[in-house]
């Protein structure tokens, strides 16, 4: 029976192989995902951390009844305030300005004379995109903050009063995540999503291609018709689809601890580099759930007449996949034993593994175990379906 | 030697085979014959192990299909009726492929490949791949993948339907040739001539019954017509298509397996 898996095999990682574009496909769109996910929070970052720095500028009408002081707080800030003339919260309205600053006169006198100094912030949410109005909003808060903060201690010391009375609680903090934390923080976000989306779609093609593909090439019957087992055939294929689903997983594994380790000097802010521990555990734990996949792809897509039935039929298992990953994602479990349920057991690990910054053989273990009991069901299942007669006449 | 035995094959409240038996010897062309739906390719796939029969039974070279479907296959050579080739695989690689299924490996394997590819005159395209391969082309990888392991018997279903004239001639001189050789060859037709030149005996198939069985000559002195065709006309029950009335009868198969067996 080995000898006729191993040529079903072959054959279908030869033709797999020749198959170009499916090929192009199946390496580049994981490649293109990895990357897109291991720079998106580094470049998001980097972002941020630009627009903060900016040198700021905000239209003010009556600008000249502004304190200096005030003007000179916003400086330390990186804001300058610019005349305006004309109807500056039509200009905010329109985009044309981010936000803007309304002092009426006497801001100076009431500030002097202790009375509440009133100004009016104008500011469009949306204007500028993501990093805009938003963005100059909270600078020019802070700003005003700190002015506060800076007034209101001079007028307690100006009456003998300690200024720290204005500060009842002082909360300091201290960060005791090990650099190897740090650095898998953003990952345990990203991580499970993309072996989620990897290992959905890494086999999916071939899956396809060997079962409903043989019906449509016509190519079936004559396997049907030779002595190779039930059990044959479906192991060669299987194989293939196995070896094909974990060849993009480990390339875009790969790809996603290279540039994330690349990307911390782009991101201009502190940020760990992702230690190598992260890709070790992705793969182990992504190994049997391809292998799980690959089985339930079978199934999807054994019964199908056309490549397009089994692409619909197969489609469901993608988000059967990406639930759990997405789950693991936002709701990192901390107990141990979620990690052997089938499909969440692994990104249970894996969430487990990256907030604790180091292999956890306990998580994978218990994730490889969830796994392969999973497999052994389907395959079960797939052994049911593959039925010769059933094939030839499935719609 | 193939021994169809009172296969039975229903679906549902449709009769697609109901009692047929014949046997192909080895050393002979054995055709069947039968319109569309007639229940030929039910057959051959009960004959192939692909379908369990609800009843009867085939031997292939001793062994029961029911109970040993493996070694009945690795007794047969199946020309499918589809033209399906792989496009990314060679001749060559086709061959191999079938071939290492019935145990074939290595230089004994590759002997055989360069024979068949030498018999089938296809040594311009062997070595190529089968993507936007002619017709004819295909049909040769598929005929290829069927002799690749040197069977007894062998299974040709529809082997010209489709093939230009020089094809059809190639594909008939082989079905002689394999006949010569001893090998017992079944297999499908639509054209009447071809069954009339080329085959030894024919079991013509209506309505998933065995309507008659004989050699060519035979069957047209049965029905006293002077053309196959005309005398499969006349057992498919004319042109309304109805059953010749005595064979209809559930005795038919059996009186016509032993007319055959003369």
């Amino acid at each position: 029976m080995w000898r006729d898996v191993a040529n079903i095999w072959r054959k279908e990682m030869v033709t797999t192989v020749r198959d170009r574009k499916g090929m192009t496909q199946a390496i580049l769109v994981p490649l293109i995902i990895a990357v897109f996910y291991a720079s998106f929070t580094p470049l998001l970052n980097k972002a941020m951390f630009e627009r903060s720095q900016k040198p700021l500028v905000i239209p003010a009408v009556g600008v000249e009844y502004a304190d200096p002081k005030l003007l000179d707080t916003m400086h330390e800030f990186g804001i300058t305030l610019e005349g305006y003339e004309g109807d500056l919260e039509r200009a905010v309205e329109r985009g044309d300005e981010e936000s803007g600053l309304v002092f009426e006169p006497g801001f100076s006198e009431d500030l002097a004379e202790e009375r509440p100094a009133q100004a009016r912030l104008i500011t469009n949410s949306t204007a500028g995109g993501v990093f805009g109005g938003a963005f100059s909003d909270s600078r020019l808060q802070l700003a005003v903050s700190v002015f506060n903060q800076k007034v209101a201690a001079a007028r307690v010391a100006a009456r003998g009063v300690d200024p720290s009375a204005l500060m009842p609680v002082i909360l300091e903090t201290e960060d005791v995540a090990t650099p190897e934390q740090e650095g898998a923080l953003w990952a345990s976000f990203y991580l499970p999503i993309l072996v989620a989306v990897v290992v959905a779609q890494g086999g999916l093609f071939v899956a396809i291609d060997v079962t409903a593909g043989e019906k449509e090439r016509g190519t079936l019957d004559a396997l049907l018709v030779t002595p190779a087992s039930d059990w044959a055939i479906l192991l060669g294929k299987m194989g293939a689809v196995f070896v094909t689903g974990i060849i993009p997983l480990f390339l875009s594994l790969t790809a996603f601890w290279v540039v994330s380790n690349v990307m911390p000097s782009v991101a201009a802010v502190e940020q760990g580099a992702l230690p190598v521990f992260v890709l070790w555990g992705s793969l182990l734990i992504g190994i049997p759930m391809a292998l799980v996949m690959s089985v339930a792809q079978m199934i999807a897509s054994v019964r199908a007449r056309t490549f397009r039935d089994a692409q619909s039929a197969a489609s469901p298992l993608v988000f059967a996949m990406m639930i759990p990953g997405f789950i693991a994602a936002f709701a990192p479990p901390k107990a141990l034993w979620p990690c052997l349920i089938p499909l969440y057991g692994p990104f249970a690990a894996l969430s487990r593994m990256t907030q604790a910054g180091h292999l956890q053989w306990d998580s994978i273990g218990l994730a490889t175990l969830g796994s392969l009991g999973a497999a052994v069901v389907l395959m079960a299942v797939a052994t049911s379906l593959f039925d010769r007669e059933r094939l030839l006449y499935a719609s | 030697m193939i021994e169809v035995r009172d296969l039975v094959k229903h679906y549902g409240d449709v009769k697609a085979v109901d009692g047929v038996s014949f046997v192909c010897p080895d050393g002979q062309v054995t055709g069947l014959l039968g319109p569309n739906g007639a229940g030929k390719t039910t057959t051959l796939r009960m004959v192939c192990g692909l379908i369990r029969p609800m009843r009867g039974t085939v031997i292939v070279d001793g062994h029961d299909v029911k109970k040993d479907p493996q070694s009945v296959r690795r007794s047969l050579g199946v020309q499918t009726d589809s033209s399906g080739v792989y496009p990314r695989l060679t001749p060559r690689e086709h061959f191999r492929y079938y071939g290492g299924f019935y145990g074939l490996s290595g230089n004994k394997l590759e002997r055989r490949i360069d024979e068949v590819i030498e018999i089938l005159g296809m040594g311009e395209f062997a070595d190529r791949r089968a993507e936007g391969f002619s017709r004819g082309q295909r049909q040769k990888v598929i005929l290829g993948r069927a002799l690749v392991h040197n069977p007894n018997n062998i299974i040709m279903d529809e082997p010209t339907s489709g093939l230009d004239v020089m094809a059809v001639r190639e594909t008939r001189s082989m079905i002689r040739t394999l006949r010569d050789k001893g090998h017992c060859v079944l297999f499908t037709t639509h054209y009447m001539d071809e069954a009339a030149k080329l085959c030894d005996r024919i079991a013509i198939i209506i309505r998933g019954r065995i309507a008659a069985f004989g050699s060519p000559k035979q069957l047209m002195e049965e029905t006293g017509r002077d053309s196959l065709e005309d005398a499969f006309v006349q057992l498919a029950g004319g042109e309304e298509g109805l059953l010749v009335s005595g064979h209809s009868e559930g005795n038919n198969n059996d009186r016509l397996s032993a007319a055959g067996r003369r």
